[in-house]
């Protein structure tokens, strides 16, 4: 019993209150794929209020997922031009892909 | 009495010490946030101290709903719709939310969770987690645990309602004990979770009216509709992000 209490009161102690964190929004970036390599993708994306075209560098790893529709791709399976949907996380720089994702096979 | 005194002296002494290297501790690693990792030393000690405060009978309970396909799908709309936001369709724990709680939910795809019997699992999602973000989600009504044992002794062919995706039960967000033994089918399942399923599972996460209006902007984008280029950036939300 004494060990419970003790081993309890550690763990009050040393275990915080979890806080309520704060749900950060997904970003994403639309538009076409310029260029794609290894650890690359390069998107052309129009601003929508500005109208301002810009190429978009965003870094790819192992972790990307990448999709075709609702199906796994591979990065292999992109093609240059091809319409592109880029989460990437809380949208910080540099910016990184979590998931790539492509229309699927019409 | 002497030695409940001493128990009792051995308590404060020992709450006392633990604050005072807690502080120490903490100091040294720039204050307490929640973007940080429990310690090894930390973990041990909460999953430790996470089974012994969990009653001995619940870890040797078993499920009253047969292991199928169909608790396997409704468990799934389930956790996407309620358990996602924190734990990521997939399990993995890596939700925007789920990376800014400490502790961290475990990647339920992994030993940690997988190793637990069936009762524990069930205990923890109708009991919770106390100092973790993890709430209890079980009402503790006869009726569920009642609803539970007719479905368990149902004919195979007997229609047992399940609640769709996005179907609440009004506001009252408590799972049934049959709600939760689905869970339970689907968290063993998570480590053979198809692609296919998690696309599935982000079509049924909860959305505000900007997220869905984001979504449907992507689906027409992808879609080939809509000629006026998309803003470089836009919100949007998933479950297994």
């Amino acid at each position: 019993m004494i060990s419970r209490i003790a081993l309890f009161s550690a763990w009050l102690a040393l275990i915080p209150v979890a806080a309520a964190a704060h749900a950060g929004h997904e970003h994403h970036v639309l538009g076409t794929i310029k260029t794609i390599d290894a650890t690359h993708i390069v998107v052309q994306t129009t601003d929508e209020k500005t109208h301002e075209v810009k190429a978009v560098a965003i870094s790819l790893n192992g972790t990307t997922k990448i999709r075709r529709g609702d199906e796994a791709a591979k990065r292999s399976d992109l093609r240059v031009g091809e319409r592109v949907v880029v989460s990437v996380g809380t949208g910080k720089e540099p910016l990184k892909a979590t998931e790539v994702r492509v229309a699927a096979q019409p | 009495m002497f030695r409940l005194l001493r128990a009792l002296l051995l308590l404060i002494v020992a709450i006392v010490a633990a604050v005072l290297v807690t502080r120490w501790y903490t100091q040294r690693r720039g204050g307490f946030s929640a973007r940080a990792e429990p310690s090894a030393f930390e973990t041990a000690i909460a999953l430790r101290a996470r089974r012994l405060m969990m009653p001995a009978d619940a870890r040797s309970r078993t499920s009253p709903i047969p292991p199928s396909a169909d608790a396997v799908r409704a468990g799934m709309e389930h956790f996407a719709d309620h358990c996602a936001i924190c734990h990521g369709n997939d399990g993995s724990g890596q939700s925007e939310l789920g990376k800014g709680l400490y502790p961290k939910p475990p990647d339920m795809r992994q030993q940690r969770t997988q190793s637990l019997s069936d009762g524990e699992i069930f205990w923890i999602i109708q009991n919770g987690v106390r100092f973790t973000g993890m709430p209890a989600f079980g009402g503790g009504d006869e009726d569920a645990s009642a609803q539970a044992d007719a479905h368990a002794h149902a004919p195979a062919d007997a229609h047992v309602h399940a609640p769709a995706a996005g179907e609440h039960h009004g506001e009252d967000e408590h799972h049934s004990e049959e709600d939760t033994w689905k869970l339970v089918q689907f968290i063993r399942h998570l480590p053979k979770l198809t692609q296919q399923e998690l696309s599935e599972m982000e079509r049924l996460n909860p959305r505000g009216p900007d997220e869905r209006e984001e979504q449907e902007k992507i689906d027409d984008f992808l879609g080939g509709r809509g000629l006026a280029p998309p803003p470089a950036h836009s919100h949007g939300g998933r479950g297994d992000k």
